[in-house]
C-alpha cells in the first residue's frame, strides 16, 4: 500500500487512479461516520461521495500535520453534522443532560418493540437515538480504533469531553441494557 | 462489591471478567458498540464518485463560458452607450495604419490566442 505521502501528490499531480486508490482506502471510515450520524438511508450514500468531492477539493491544504484518514474522518464529521442542522434533523446538538438522561433511561420502553430481537440490535438501535456529538465519539473510538487525541482532531473537541462523551454514553447504554436483561429475566 | 462505572468500564477495556449485573450490562454494550454499522457503500462507488467530479468539472466549464458571454456581452452595450453619450465619430485613423501591415495583427491574435491556451494547459490544470 503506498503511504500517505506518495498517495496525495499522486492524486495532486492528476492521477484519477491514485483518487480511486484513496477511495477505496477509506471509505469504509467515511461510511462508519455517515451511518452512525444520518439516520436517513437514503442521504447516506450521496453524504459519502460529496465526503469525497470535499476532500478532492481541499486536498492540496492537507499538511500532514495528522494521519490522512484523521483529516478524511475530520471532514466526514463536519459534513454529516452540516447536513444535519442543514435538514433541522439536529434540534440541538446535546440536550438538557439531566432531562436527556432521564428520558434515555426512563420506564417507557422501545425495547417493546424489539421483542425479537438480541441485545446487540438493541444496542445498536438504542445508540442511534443518542445525541450526534456521542454517536460520533463512540464510532470512531469503538469502530475506528482511534486514540482520544485522533478523536480531539477529528471533531475539535478536548480530550477531557471526547472522554467524558464516551463514560456517559456507555453508561446511558448500560443502564438500559440492564434493565432489558432484567426484563428477560422476569420472562 | 459495587464497583464504580469508570472502574468497570475500564476492566471490560482490559478484557476482564465481570460477573455483577453492571459488568455484564456492559460487556453486551461494548460487544455491540465494535459492531460495523450495517451501511456498505457499492462496488461501484469509487468510479460514482469519479463520475460526479466530471460532471462537476463540465458543468463549472459551461458556467464560465456563460459568465465570458455575458461580459462581452455588456462590454459590447456599455461600449455602445459610451459612444452615444460622448457622441463618438469612428475614425479609422490607427486601422488604417494596421492595414498596412496585416501580418503583424494577425501574428497579433494569434500570439495572445497562444498565450490563453498555454495559461490554460500548463498554469491552471494541476491544482485541486
Amino acid at each position: 500500500m503506498m503511504d500517505d505521502q506518495a498517495l496525495v501528490s499522486q492524486v495532486l499531480s492528476g492521477d484519477r487512479k491514485a483518487f480511486v486508490q484513496l477511495i477505496k482506502q477509506h471509505q469504509r471510515l467515511v461510511a462508519h461516520m455517515v451511518a452512525r450520524l444520518v439516520n436517513r438511508a437514503e442521504d447516506r450514500e450521496e453524504l459519502c461521495q460529496d465526503v469525497f468531492l470535499r476532500v478532492y477539493d481541499k486536498l492540496g491544504e492537507f499538511n500532514f500535520q495528522s494521519k490522512l484518514s484523521t483529516w478524511i474522518a475530520t471532514i466526514a464529521y463536519r459534513h454529516s453534522v452540516n447536513h444535519l442542522r442543514k435538514r433541522k434533523m439536529m434540534a440541538s446538538d446535546l440536550p438538557e443532560e439531566e432531562s436527556f438522561t432521564a428520558h434515555f433511561v426512563s420506564d417507557e420502553n422501545p425495547e417493546e418493540e424489539l421483542e425479537d430481537a438480541d441485545t446487540n440490535t438493541l444496542v445498536i438501535r438504542l445508540i442511534d437515538q443518542l445525541p450526534v456529538h456521542y454517536r460520533a465519539v463512540l464510532t470512531l473510538y469503538h469502530v475506528d480504533g482511534m486514540s482520544y487525541q485522533e478523536i480531539e482532531k477529528v471533531t475539535g473537541m478536548p480530550e477531557g469531553t471526547v472522554k467524558n462523551y464516551l463514560f456517559r454514553s456507555r453508561q446511558l447504554l448500560k443502564e438500559k441494557v440492564k434493565k432489558y436483561l432484567g426484563k428477560e429475566e422476569w420472562i | 462489591m459495587n464497583l464504580p462505572d469508570e472502574e468497570l468500564q475500564h476492566r471490560i477495556e482490559q478484557h476482564m471478567n465481570e460477573t455483577s449485573a453492571d459488568g455484564l450490562a456492559y460487556q453486551k454494550v461494548f460487544d455491540a458498540l465494535a459492531t460495523e454499522p450495517e451501511f456498505r457503500l457499492p462496488m461501484t462507488f469509487a468510479d460514482k464518485v469519479l463520475a460526479k467530479l466530471d460532471r462537476r468539472e463540465a458543468l463549472a466549464g459551461t458556467r464560465e463560458m456563460y459568465w465570458l458571454a455575458a461580459g462581452i456581452f455588456l462590454l459590447v452595450i456599455a461600449a455602445l452607450v459610451g459612444a452615444m453619450l460622448i457622441g463618438f465619430k469612428p475614425s479609422f485613423g490607427i486601422f488604417g495604419f494596421l492595414a498596412s501591415y496585416p501580418g503583424l495583427f494577425v501574428f497579433g491574435i494569434l500570439f495572445v490566442g497562444l498565450l490563453q491556451w498555454l495559461d490554460k494547459r500548463l498554469v491552471k490544470k494541476p491544482t485541486l
